[in-house]
């Protein structure tokens, strides 16, 4: 599927307009922002045939700068030596995604544009996780109508948590019992270790099972009943795990 | 001279400095070059100058002799009063150059300007509450610019107005004007970004990626200016 800079708010049709404008410029423009609001997206916007280097991956930034005219450059704050880059005229887009020294950001760049993260521009959220279903929803073959405002989405690392949070939902609606051992036997395989890996890990059925409960049926008096332990035992359990008890029965 | 209108106007857009000064020394009119040199030089100099090239008695003394404040250069100045209580001085600007950069203009990309200007408001609309103003003519040609080098300063401009409630951009060919590049005459486009409170901490950045891409600027209170030669 096709990337796209989804843009609904001002801020995002303000860099997406700027992205657009400097595609045939020759000029020098960084994007700041984030972990995962779409820097890279961007960037290959305005210079679609450019290649891409990474700093941060201890790419060769210095010899690409030298062997192409336009380039593109991941986490341009963790180039070694910015006294060595020679840019001449050639066409640059960078990325960063923590705070630079303006100072080194003058030298280089005519243009600075700056992408807040998701939870600053909420208007981008629905369409952007309306495209991640979209493309869930043809990943996992899932036919079923999902709204995406009735998901629980994640917002903590922008576009990586959100993808991840509605790819997890959809699955989460489809996943039968031995999907479920798989996906526990997949985890506990890289936890098991010790002499007490029984109890350090009961916490993964015990926790859904009473949160499952406690959503369902109210009352913890009405839960330990239909799990058919003492009612003690339970409210022990729920405060060792510190189970959220005022929750709404769904 | 009856039936003469007032000339007060051609006084305040004379392309050439005018200050008025009182006795005391104060200014008592400024015209909108002065104000640019003024942003420059202190008033006290050119007060001194006034004084020293006044004429025997009241009327009105032109004296050539050259001067240079930063990027100003004059040949001459008229010196006059009329009564004991103000004085003024008109100094006569020379033709502005800049010699040995044609070089380095025939290598930038002919660039409109309007799409410059264009990024460097929305850019600057998103970090600052003003209402931005634009006041263009429409009809100017691509010509040689540094698209990076001029994004940069105007981004840095626009930088110092963030505080303002209103910012203006007025671009405009000023009549008349000319600017010599390499031995050839160009016309000079002028970018006035004004507004109601300017902090001025970027200045010495902005003049100094100006004075590398051959623009002029200057500074005042609230506005900045930057004379652009027009190579096409």
């Amino acid at each position: 599927m096709k990337e796209t800079f989804l843009a609904r708010s001002q801020a995002a049709n303000e860099v997406l307009k700027t992205a657009n404008l400097i595609k045939n410029l020759r000029i020098n423009a960084i994007i700041t922002g984030e972990s995962g609001t779409g820097k890279s997206l961007l960037a290959r916007m305005v210079m679609p045939e450019a290649p891409v280097v990474d700093a941060a991956a201890g790419d060769d930034v210095e010899e690409m700068l030298r062997r192409n005219d336009e380039l593109i450059i991941e986490n341009f704050n963790r180039v070694p030596n910015f006294d060595r880059l020679e840019m001449g005229d050639k066409k640059i887009v960078a990325t960063c995604a923590t705070r630079m020294d303006d100072a080194v950001i003058d030298r280089f760049f005519g243009i600075k544009m700056e992408i807040p993260p998701l939870s600053q521009r909420p208007e981008d959220v629905a369409p952007i996780a309306e495209h991640f279903l979209e493309e869930a929803r043809a990943t996992l073959m899932v036919d079923r109508k999902v709204e995406v405002s009735k998901l629980p989405l994640d917002l903590s690392r922008n576009c990586h948590s959100l993808k991840k949070s509605v790819y997890f939902s959809l699955l989460m609606d489809n996943i039968e019992e031995g999907d479920l051992m798989r996906l526990m036997e997949k985890y506990l395989m890289d936890r098991l270790e010790g002499n007490n890996a029984y109890r350090e890990n009961l916490h993964l059925f015990d926790r859904p099972i009473i949160e499952a409960g406690l959503k369902k049926y109210g009352s913890q008096l009405k839960l330990s009943e239909v799990l058919g332990i003492n009612r003690n035992t339970l409210r022990k359990k729920v405060y060792e795990l510190g189970v959220d008890t005022d929750v709404k029965k769904g | 001279m009856e039936n003469v209108p007032d000339l007060k106007g051609w006084l305040e857009y004379d392309y050439n400095p005018f200050i008025m000064f009182t006795r005391e020394g104060d200014l008592a009119f400024v015209n909108q070059s002065a104000e640019l040199l003024l942003s420059y030089e202190p008033a006290k100099t050119f007060h001194d100058l006034a004084l020293t090239y006044a004429p025997i008695d009241f009327g009105y003394k032109t004296t050539f002799l050259p001067l240079e404040y930063e990027k100003f250069h004059f040949y001459a100045l008229t010196v006059g009063y009329e009564d004991e209580e103000h004085i003024g001085v008109k100094l006569y600007q020379n033709p502005r150059t800049v010699d040995g950069k044609m070089d380095a203009i025939k290598e930038y990309e002919y660039s409109n300007i309007y799409v410059l200007i264009d990024i460097n408001i929305t850019l600057a609309s998103g970090r600052s509450k003003a209402v931005f103003k634009k006041e263009m003519d429409p009809t100017l040609p691509e010509f040689k610019l540094s698209q990076n080098e001029f994004s940069k300063a105007l981004r840095k401009v626009y930088e110092d107005f963030e505080e303002s409630k209103k910012i203006t951009t007025v671009l405009k060919l000023t009549p008349g004007e000319f600017l010599f590049v390499g031995g050839k005459k160009h016309q000079i486009l002028e970018l006035i970004v004004k507004g109601d409170l300017r902090s001025g901490k970027n200045d010495r950045s902005v003049r100094e990626i100006c004075d590398g891409i051959n623009i002029n600027v200057h500074f005042a209170e609230s506005q900045m200016g930057m004379k652009i030669p027009m190579v096409l």
